[in-house]
């Protein structure tokens, strides 16, 4: 009964309903949309970070990348071959290449700049890298030896271009200088600023020369799919336990420091967002039905005269502050899902993030918890905003409520 | 139904309003019985006390003082929740406004009372059917209120008092906003039915041709019984 009569009373004034609905669609659009195309940077930002040097994890040698910094070549692993075959083992895991990383200094003509240089497996790399982007040049490939290619704001440093020739001074494993004439076969750009300015790549047998090791760092993991991550680390932590192998397995979240710090970010604008909107929600419905509430005084008093519990009344607009919530929230969700579609259909080009040296195209991502939060934030602010005219309609007095003319 | 017995006692009723600092007294020490089956008028002009007599018997207010008696309980102190279901389960309501649901049509008001009563659809149905036939309505159950003229609303109103078969209707000026001939339409079909369903009626009113109709008329001048209340 109180469903049937909360139904017929939201919809006796259609304009102001329509105006209150419209209020509660509106904050559900917005959140889906600015929701949605965060998740799309956060989700665009992460597999560039991983596709273009973190991988989902990296496997190193116990305690390296806690205290491996400071002396980097007492933590090499050297039956990788082995290690890597294990790794390809564990179900999800897609690709597994090696690394040596190690730093030195680039001499062209008379200027010198230090850099951080990577020994990489072209073929593995490429696979795992695929954010990585050649700007000039050539990539490496498996039958390069002596050849490099640089990050992009390390060869304009040093004004390089691919077909240049560069001297790598480096110290190898024993503490040795050694140095090697490189050719530069391209240049290359991530999502890292950072990286790019700093960033020389040469095939892994070159860096095992150049360092005197047969040994790597790190064994870089790329997964089918990101979601796997804390699973196929604990499969492997457990593998490496069981085998007894002196490996620590450091996932894609714990390297990303400032994805981290932007995610985090831009989640407490979102919350403040949410809060924005909750209140402009809460201030609609709350006008809506205190207005209801006035109109309606000789209303109330006839039917608690013909036996309704205040309870009842307290029930009755109660009811019409969920119909609403639920009506404007289904309303919202349809159309923050049509809006994110368009403009997903459409793309907002963006300019490179703080950090980084590519644009990109956003789009908005139709996240599931975003519509599910979106959906019970209307609902819940609908209600909370019904409590004090529902309330205070059940607290008239009946006879002076029934001085009022219906 | 069984006649002649008590079904309510006003015992010394007294009530007062605060407006501000000011207290006023809309009724001094009445003291009325009415029995069942009766049809009684309380008459008086505006302000003497009608409407907070009746209001007082329809537990929609309590009085300052005294004590309210309604088929041999006593009302005093009783909870809303308790006042409620008396107001649900053996009274009847017709106002002068008719007051009925402007959102719901005409069976759903009168059905309306039927559903506090925790009544099944087809009992419902069955009795609201009944009611409306009873009062002329049949034609109109799908019609909202804003679309029946105002002796239509009214007889409305009396089905809607009439369906869940109270003890007791009480009509506050049930004639007040309607023209004479359909005043005098609507007290006949409630004078029919008190007699020939025997329910209690109790009206106010200030109508002189209507007081006609009465079994029994009680007087009120400034909240207090004249000549101790029986005119008739």
């Amino acid at each position: 009964m109180y469903l049937k009569l909360a139904f017929k009373n939201i919809f006796r004034n259609k304009v102001r309903s329509a105006i209150t609905l419209g209020a509660i669609a509106f904050g559900c659009v917005s959140l889906i949309i600015s929701g949605g195309f965060m998740e799309d940077t956060f989700t665009q930002m992460r597999e560039s970070y991983i596709r273009s040097f973190l991988g989902h994890m990296q496997v190193y040698k116990q305690d390296f990348y806690e205290k491996g910094s400071a002396t980097p070549y007492d933590y090499m692993i050297s039956d990788h071959e082995l290690i890597s075959a294990k790794i390809k083992g564990i179900d999800g895991v897609s690709h597994v290449t090696p690394r040596l990383d190690f730093s030195g200094l680039l001499s062209i003509g008379d200027t010198t700049i230090s850099f951080i240089g990577q020994g990489i497996d072209p073929e593995g790399e490429a696979k795992i890298s695929t954010s990585v982007s050649t700007e000039d040049g050539q990539a490496l490939s498996a039958e390069d030896s002596f050849d490099a290619v640089l990050g992009k704001g390390l060869a304009k440093a040093v004004g390089v271009e691919p077909g240049s020739s560069i001297i790598v001074v480096t110290n190898t494993i024993s503490g040795a200088m050694n140095g090697l004439d490189i050719n530069v076969k391209g240049i290359f750009s991530t999502s890292s600023k950072g990286f790019d300015d700093r960033a020389l790549r040469m095939p892994l047998k070159t860096a095992h020369r150049l360092l005197r090791t047969s040994d790597v760092q790190s064994l870089v993991v790329l997964l089918d799919k990101t979601e796997d991550t804390d699973r196929v680390k604990a499969a492997l932590q457990k593998r490496f336990k069981a085998d007894g192998d002196d490996l620590e397995v450091i996932a894609w979240y714990e390297m990303a420091d400032f994805y981290n710090k932007t995610v985090e970010l831009y989640n407490r604008q979102f919350t403040v967002l949410k809060l924005i909107i909750g209140i402009i929600v809460v201030l609609s419905i709350f006008n809506t039905m205190n207005m209801s509430v006035m109109e309606r005084v000789g209303e109330v008093g006839t039917i608690m005269a013909l036996g309704t519990r205040r309870s009842g009344v307290v029930r009755l607009f109660m009811m019409e502050g969920l119909i609403l919530g639920i009506l404007g929230g289904l309303i919202g969700i349809v159309s923050g899902y049509i809006l994110a579609k368009l403009i997903s259909f459409i793309g907002i080009p963006m300019p490179p993030p703080p950090g980084a040296t590519m644009s990109w195209t956003a789009t908005i991502g139709v996240v599931p918890s975003v519509f599910a939060f979106v959906f019970v934030l209307a609902i819940a602010t609908s209600l909370f905003s019904s409590i004090y005219p529902a309330y205070k309609a059940s607290k008239l007095e009946i006879a002076e409520a029934l001085r009022h003319n219906v | 139904m069984k006649t002649n017995s008590e079904i309510i006692k006003l015992d010394k009723i007294s009530k007062d309003y605060k407006l501000g600092k000011t207290v006023v007294t809309a009724l001094k020490n009445i003291s009325v019985t009415v029995r069942k089956g009766e049809f009684l008028a309380i008459v008086g002009p505006s302000g003497s006390g009608k409407s907070t007599t009746l209001n007082i018997i329809g537990c929609l207010e309590e009085p300052s003082s005294g004590t309210v008696t309604f088929d041999g309980k006593n009302l005093t102190g009783l909870s809303s929740n308790e006042l409620a279901d008396i107001r649900a389960s053996k009274m009847g309501f017709i106002f002068q406004t008719f007051n009925l649901l402007p959102v719901l049509n005409i069976f759903e008001n009168v059905e309306y009372p039927l559903h506090l009563r925790g009544m099944g659809k087809a009992e419902r149905f069955e009795r609201v059917t009944k009611v409306i036939k009873e009062v002329g309505l049949e034609r109109f159950t799908k019609h909202k209120p804003a679309e029946l003229s105002g002796g239509q609303r009214q007889r409305v109103a009396i089905a809607r008092a009439l369906v869940g078969s109270p003890d007791v209707i009480l009509a506050d000026e049930p004639t007040a906003n309607l023209d004479m001939q359909t005043g005098e339409e609507i007290l006949a079909q409630m004078k029919e039915l008190n007699k020939t369903l025997g329910v209690t009626f109790i009206f106010s009113t200030h109508d002189q041709s209507i007081m006609d109709k009465a079994q029994r008329i009680i007087e009120l001048r400034d909240g207090e019984l004249r000549d101790g209340g029986l005119i008739k």
